[in-house]
């Protein structure tokens, strides 16, 4: 019976979808569990039905079985830290939360004095302890919001998948359309953090080391990068807004395309802006002033800005070229609607 | 009709509340022999107890997990099946279950009289 007619194929993926919301450890033995359960249910049905199996039957099986993420919530009952609900936002968070850090530390080796010190023991003991820290604040912070937030809260985010269980949506040329909430939750958390970020503290964004135990901090946004705020305030609020809009959704459909060709196109529009205008990196001499930071930070800093300049306007004409490439092609599959768009984390 | 269903909303989680407690009872109870998921389903259904398979695939686990019950993959099968089989510490569990749900009814017959 197995991959006949292809449709058994809707079994493969329904226990890949369950899959992704089993912790890693248990994951491919209850897969090959679901798969073997569900064909037997389907062959109950076929038997029952005195027919051969059918598309309809894998859906009436599939529609039994419930949503994936349902499915999986029953096996993370005992003392789970992170449920099904948080998992998926809670991956791309810890990885998103370890690249900073990485980031972090391999500046802080470069710059003057930024490393934990020149000692190879010394250098993995502070790599391995902030590392952990970071991972252990993140796993704390999931932990705590699954046992104080409400299960319907934390499920909100899934909520369209949950209620319209539609398991033809496993098909693979429907699969193509189907929103990835997650991804998109994620992506509106991230721009919250550095829209709070450049708004309320754009001075913490720089650099620093600890000589002798004395903290020493540059920050690197010049002061014509105020010119910028307004307009990354309001791309950045039309993203979040649409990040929520999209994510309500189960499937892609020619007006959120439409859509988004609009986002997308603010976002060129303010990348052009920002490879036109002021330089985005230099020195704050009312920072320096007040806070009088370690002189030969100030110096490398100010040695190195035409590279950081540089650098950025690099990374905007790459940015440039991706987004252009995506807007074409969210313009042509609005105008078709063939496929899906890919949605990729900043 | 509205009524008939808010009603019946507050119902539900008694009842599933009421049964949660006795599907650990009544799958110990089959599992004498070995038995895989779905065979298990229709050997309760056929004895007039339906269990949801999203409760009872888990929880066919958890009480692997505990150590209540023994898990073999058999590949001779149509198709691979994993066959689950009480144990001896399953055993006793589920006979000191049996005894306390028999008081337990003794003693709510009272007070429901």
């Amino acid at each position: 019976m197995r991959n006949e007619n292809g449709f058994i194929e809707l079994f493969n993926q329904y226990s890949v979808e369950v899959g992704r919301y089993l912790p890693r450890r248990k994951r491919n033995d209850i897969q090959v569990e679901i798969l073997s359960l569900l064909e037997d249910s389907l062959e109950d049905k076929s038997a029952a039905a005195g027919r051969q199996p059918d598309e309809d039957m894998v859906i009436e099986v599939l529609k039994e079985f419930g949503p994936p993420i349902t499915f999986a919530e029953n096996y993370h009952q005992d003392n789970t830290l992170i449920g099904p609900a948080a998992f998926p936002i809670f991956k791309p968070v810890l990885l998103f939360a370890m690249a900073v850090f990485l980031l972090q530390f391999v500046v802080g080796m470069i710059i003057p004095g930024g490393g934990p010190g020149d000692d190879f023991l010394t250098i993995l003991d502070s790599f391995f302890d902030n590392g952990f820290q970071v991972f252990g604040a993140v796993v704390f912070a999931f932990a705590l919001l699954e046992r104080t937030t409400p299960a319907e809260w934390l499920r909100w985010p899934f909520k369209e998948m949950t209620r319209t269980w539609d398991p033809t949506g496993l098909k693979p040329d429907k699969r193509k359309l189907a929103v990835r909430a997650s991804a998109l939750w994620v992506e509106a958390l991230f721009l919250v953090g550095l829209l709070v970020l450049l708004t309320v503290f754009p001075h913490w964004v720089g650099f620093g080391s600890n000589r002798n135990g004395i903290w020493n901090f540059v920050p690197v946004l010049s002061e014509s990068f105020s010119v910028y705020l307004p307009w990354v305030v309001a791309f950045f609020l039309t993203k979040i807004g649409f990040n929520f809009y999209v994510a309500q959704k189960a499937f892609w459909d020619t007006r959120m395309r439409w859509v988004s060709v609009g986002v997308q196109s603010f976002g060129v529009l303010l990348l052009l802006y920002f490879l036109s205008g002021p330089e985005v990196f230099g020195l704050n001499p009312a920072y320096l002033a007040l806070h009088n930071p370690d002189p030969s930070l100030v110096t490398w800093f100010e040695s190195t800005l035409t590279g950081w300049n540089t650098g950025f306007r690099i990374y905007i004409v790459i940015q440039l070229i991706g987004r252009f490439i995506q807007l074409a092609r969210t313009v042509f599959l609005a105008i078709t609607g063939k496929q899906q768009i890919t949605f990729k984390l900043r | 009709m509205t009524n008939g269903k808010k009603y019946q909303e507050l119902l539900d989680p008694y009842l599933q509340e009421l049964r949660r407690g006795l599907i650990v009872m009544a799958v110990l109870s089959q599992l004498d022999e070995p038995q895989y998921g779905y065979s298990l389903i229709k050997r309760l259904s056929e004895k007039g107890f339906d269990v949801d398979q999203g409760t009872l695939y888990p929880l066919l686990r958890r009480l692997e997990e505990r150590g209540l019950l023994e898990s073999d993959w058999v590949v001779d099968d149509p198709r691979p099946r994993k066959y689950y089989k009480i144990n001896s510490t399953g055993e006793s569990i589920l006979a000191d279950l049996k005894t306390e749900w028999t008081a337990l009814v003794q003693v709510l017959e009272g007070v429901l009289s």
